[in-house]
């Protein structure tokens, strides 16, 4: 299978070189690329010293900024998969096996791990977990579809979704937004369970006082974003006929 | 209001102006402070002709409240209220309409984002020349000539705040694809450079 992982890190020197280390080893021989997301150390050069490619951003976008970067160089490069998962070290390599088989045998575009459908007593403050309750209850209402774990960054998708994310894309605090747009285009997303590790080490980038930040910009977000056209051209049967005229005309 | 409190005030603070050679000192060592900085600053090039059609003004006017005698002063205060009140925002418009026009002229300050600020100039100007202009408001809200005025100013400037988040917006998704770019073609160009370096040693 032709996929790669991207991984946008931030200042993560300290768990980057495992991080990259442990999907290298544990799945089959993806390309892993690291986007650095203007980090004022290490992470770059511990990335590529782990085996793995590395995106220098030339100042720092934020997360959304970042991935969709990874985005535009997957789509550039023609691969059909491309793999999403956090520098941190809290998205266990064994997960992306789960991501795989969900995407091969069901009908979707993008596949989430999710914390809350696996058994284990995944650990996040108090504040942070009812606001992130409320979020997937409203994204779930939104897209027709339970969502459980609306802010995961261990994702999966498919190429078709990949063309629309390369081309929009939110840019901070970006999942939730990010799969309300797609499902708005026609797309369509599972979630699978997945147990997350906590951080190898230093602190999450998002406080209490984010966290109410967070949930009032998302849910302006996803509310303008329903009042919104839609952009016919990354409609997903749109993307899907486009691509299949590229395949053709090149073979 | 009428403004005779303010007047009142005003005559009790200016009694014995004549006499108050330390405050008047002091006001004319500010003024003169102000516009000898001012001067220096614009002619070591430090700063541009914008900011110092603001503060030479302010000094000059400082200068000039300093040296008037008591008699004047109390001049000014007989003039009816409406009228100092039209000369001030005449003069802020007049200060506005320059700094925008210097700005456009040196620093290169983009026509389009200075558009509102001449507008806000122009209004403020009109409603200083013809107080009638803001009639129809104060008919329809009752407040005072410069309530009326203050509000017609903070409408405007409202409006150029909102201009500049919306470009602000724009700039800053439009930075966000040029830096994802950038970090694309810097790739290629690694890639490029190592395909190419190989190549040599392989025919070397």
């Amino acid at each position: 299978m032709n996929a790669i992982v991207l991984i946008p890190a931030y200042n993560e020197e300290n768990n980057i070189g495992a991080v990259v280390a442990d999907v290298i080893q544990r799945t089959p021989p993806y390309d892993v690329l690291v986007v650095n997301d203007g980090s004022s150390d290490e992470t770059a050069a511990r990335a590529r010293r782990a085996g793995a490619k590395v995106l220098d951003l030339p100042c720092n976008l934020g997360v959304g900024g970042a991935i969709q970067a990874g985005f535009c160089y997957a789509v550039e490069k023609g691969y059909d998969y491309a793999i999403r998962c956090d520098g941190d070290g809290q998205h266990p390599a064994e997960g992306i096996a789960v991501l795989v088989e969900a995407m091969q045998t069901q009908e979707t575009d993008l596949v989430v791990g999710s914390r809350f459908r696996a058994n284990g007593s995944y650990k996040s403050a108090g504040v942070r977990h009812a606001g992130i309750f409320v979020l997937g209850w409203f994204l779930s209402l939104i897209c027709r579809k339970r969502v459980t774990d609306p802010t995961s960054g261990f994702q999966m998708l498919n190429r078709p979704l990949m063309t629309f994310w390369a081309h929009s894309y939110p840019m901070d605090y970006p999942e939730p937004e990010a799969i309300a747009l797609m499902r708005r285009q026609g797309y369509n997303y599972t979630e699978v369970p997945v147990e997350f590790r906590e951080r190898l080490s230093g602190r999450s980038s998002i406080g209490d006082w984010d966290t109410l930040y967070y949930v009032l910009k998302v849910f302006l977000a996803l509310m303008v974003d329903r009042a919104r056209p839609v952009d016919p051209q990354y409609q997903r049967e749109n993307v899907v006929r486009r691509l299949c005229a590229d395949l053709t005309s090149t073979s | 209001m009428r403004g005779s409190d303010v007047d009142e005030l005003r005559q009790q603070l200016l009694t014995g102006w004549d006499d108050a050679y330390v405050t008047r000192g002091i006001v004319l060592l500010a003024a003169l402070f102000i516009i000898g900085m001012t001067a220096r600053a614009l002619r070591r090039r430090r700063i541009g002709v914008a900011p110092a059609l603001i503060w030479l003004p302010i000094g000059a006017a400082l200068a000039v409240f300093a040296a008037l005698p008591e008699g004047t002063l109390y001049a000014i205060i007989q003039v009816p209220y409406l009228t100092r009140i039209r000369y001030v925002v005449g003069g802020i418009s007049l200060l506005v309409l320059l700094v925008t026009w210097e700005a456009i002229r040196q620093t290169h300050l983009q026509e389009r984002y200075a558009l509102l600020w001449v507008t806000t100039a122009i209004v403020l100007l009109l409603v200083a020349i013809f107080p009638q202009v803001i009639g129809f408001l104060r008919a329809v809200t009752g407040t005072e000539y410069t309530t009326a005025v203050i509000a017609v100013a903070f409408t405007f400037l409202i409006l150029v705040a909102f201009h500049f988040s919306i470009s602000f917006s724009g700039s800053l998704s439009r930075q966000t694809r040029l830096a994802q770019r950038i970090a694309l073609l810097e790739m290629r160009i690694e890639k490029m450079e190592e395909d190419h370096a190989a190549r040599m040693s392989r025919r070397r």
